[in-house]
């Protein structure tokens, strides 16, 4: 198990590479002038050459993303002259919010996706299972910037019950600061609960139909101890195929469209 | 054809009766017979029929004008005088910017996954078949490509090629190519080790006419039924982009733009701000919808 998951990770670095460089040549190669609004209105092209050469953008493009990366291996990310800040400074204010929504989004939408999945599996057929059905494909449906207005709209411009945005601290108590996560939560979570259920029900649906099961209940098993045997077996599937990670699944396309 | 021995002709003939009983059905006519039973998926069709039609025939449904308002108007509730649908910020008719938008919306969604569709089967099923190192190199591309999150992909092409709606379709083209180049790539390698292909090259077809007349033909339906599974989140990703202002160009009406428009009112007029996003999310279902119906009327396990 260490060893596959080493195995991904050391398939991750090229990938990852890739994609450094691919973002890099878009925003290198594609139209867009990184001088317009640093230069002032009357520059001449005299300035122009020299701001290039200060900011390094006269060298070739291989020698600009060599010297990039290296710089950001070393962690520096460079500086933003329309910030006027370091990108790592820029980064490092924005990115504890960033992980606490991303991890709280993710967890929810996960538990959630997972017990209405299974839910869905084993009472297959009956009324529950269609509502989940019918509500993972609402959820693939819907975009989440509407659900966050329609949200905004009840519970801040109707009910006024909850912030409209900002957030707490968590020195003003747990209760405060949850205040400040419930909507963005749910509207991002959204999504992935939806794919979850969907994924989470056909893996255990499909596991149902394996032999093991008819010989669990030959045994005498009850139904819930099979369902143990038969969640145990049907989960991998679901962590693995899908890096179950809140932000990353709402990125992806479904890679088929099962049920 | 010369009939060498007429009996063994005759026996051959009774051999296809009592192989075919009646006309057996073809598969595009079972797939039909099968749509045909499908409630929801006629349903989600006719929803779209109305929305695409609607769009189409915008100027003789409305007399208003989408782009220029009744500033003395401005956000009307729903049910008012004149306007069904009230009015938005600058006294603009909500019926009329909603049925109007529908066009940009609608082909923001459908048109990249249809050249998608093309550029990705013909990369896949040409890495599939031919293999060798340019396929391969091909492949690695699109694996690349797959990894990035589809809609940071999106934002970041748009953003660097600039809003209008050229560049929303060249952005998510890009974006969609990669999926469906390893879909197809996966379903030409199903199919190549097939008996048929092994017949056509023995008739001396070349990989071209194999290609396009063998491979194409049993590659078609798992393709379409992941394409048609990509439009419905195509609308509602078309509609991020120009959520963000990375769209089409205001005042052109797009639904994803009126929402964020529409954002600052939503204390003073909140329903007439919600409505375009239930444009966009009953297109998106609708078309989801359609998918799973088509995807079970061909009979694609995926």
């Amino acid at each position: 198990m260490a060893m596959v998951i080493l195995r991904r990770l050391g398939m991750a670095i090229p990938t990852l590479l890739g994609v450094s460089l691919l973002i890099w040549l878009l925003l290198s190669i594609l139209p867009g002038d990184p001088l317009v609004g640093l230069l002032p209105q009357d520059a001449t092209p005299q300035d122009r050459v020299d701001l290039e050469i200060a900011m390094g953008l006269d060298r070739p493009l291989p020698v600009r993303y060599v010297a990039w990366m290296g710089d950001v291996l070393r962690g520096d990310f460079g500086y933003s002259p329309f910030r006027r800040r370091d990108v790592s400074e820029l980064i490092a204010t924005a990115w504890k919010n960033t992980a606490v929504l991303a991890a709280v989004s993710a967890g929810f939408g996960l538990s959630i996706g997972l017990l209405a999945g299974t839910v869905a599996g084993v009472y297959r057929g009956r009324w529950i299972d269609r509502v989940v059905t019918s509500f993972s494909i609402v959820g693939l449906s819907v975009p989440s910037f509407w659900i966050a207005i329609l949200l905004l709209i009840v519970f801040s411009a109707e009910l006024k019950i909850l912030p409209a945005g900002g957030r707490a601290d968590f020195s003003d108590g747990l209760f405060n600061y949850a205040k400040y996560l419930v909507m963005p939560v749910f509207a991002g979570s959204l999504i992935t609960i939806a794919i979850t259920a969907r994924v989470a029900r056909a893996s255990i649906v499909e596991t149902y139909q394996a032999e093991f099961v008819e010989l669990l209940r030959a045994k005498g098993l009850r139904e819930w101890q099979v369902l143990l045997h038969v969640g145990k077996n049907a989960i991998s599937p679901v962590l693995t195929t899908r890096s179950p990670l809140g932000i990353w699944q709402w990125c992806r396309p479904p890679r088929c469209s099962s049920p | 054809m010369t009939t060498l021995n007429p009996a063994a002709s005759s026996i051959a003939a009774r051999w296809r009766e009592a192989d075919a009983p009646a006309a057996p059905e073809s598969y595009l006519q079972a797939a039909r017979r099968r749509f045909m039973k499908h409630r929801v998926g006629q349903v989600a069709f006719g929803v779209l029929a109305l929305l695409v039609l609607s769009a189409i025939f915008a100027p003789i449904l409305t007399t208003y004008d989408p782009i220029v308002g009744t500033p003395a108007d401005r956000l009307k509730g729903i049910g008012s005088a004149g306007h069904f649908l009230g009015t938005d910020e600058q006294g603009r008719d909500m019926l009329t910017r909603l049925l109007y938008g529908g066009r940009l919306s609608l082909i923001a969604g459908i048109v990249p996954v249809l050249i998608a569709t093309v550029i990705g089967t013909a990369l896949g099923s040409f890495s599939g078949y031919v293999k060798g190192w340019v396929a391969a190199l091909i492949m690695r591309a699109m694996d690349m490509l797959y990894a990035f999150p589809t809609v940071l992909l999106a934002i970041a092409v748009s953003a660097s090629l600039g809003p209008g709606l050229t560049n929303v379709i060249i952005a998510m083209t890009v974006v969609y190519i990669a999926p469906l180049a390893r879909v197809a790539e996966s379903a030409t390698r199903r199919v190549v080790v097939a008996e048929y292909i092994e017949a056509a090259r023995l008739t001396g077809a070349g990989t071209p006419k194999i290609l396009l007349t063998q491979v194409l033909a049993n590659i078609f339906s798992p393709i379409f039924v992941y394409a048609s599974g990509l439009v419905g989140l195509s609308i509602v990703i078309a509609a991020s982009l120009s959520f963000l202002g990375l769209g089409v160009k205001p005042p052109a009406p797009e639904w994803g733009f009126m929402l964020n428009s529409l954002r600052g009112t939503i204390y003073v007029n909140p329903w007439v701000a919600a409505l375009p996003g239930f444009f966009i999310f009953l297109t998106s279902i609708s078309f989801n919808m359609l998918a799973d119906a088509i995807r079970d009327s061909l009979d694609v396990r995926g």
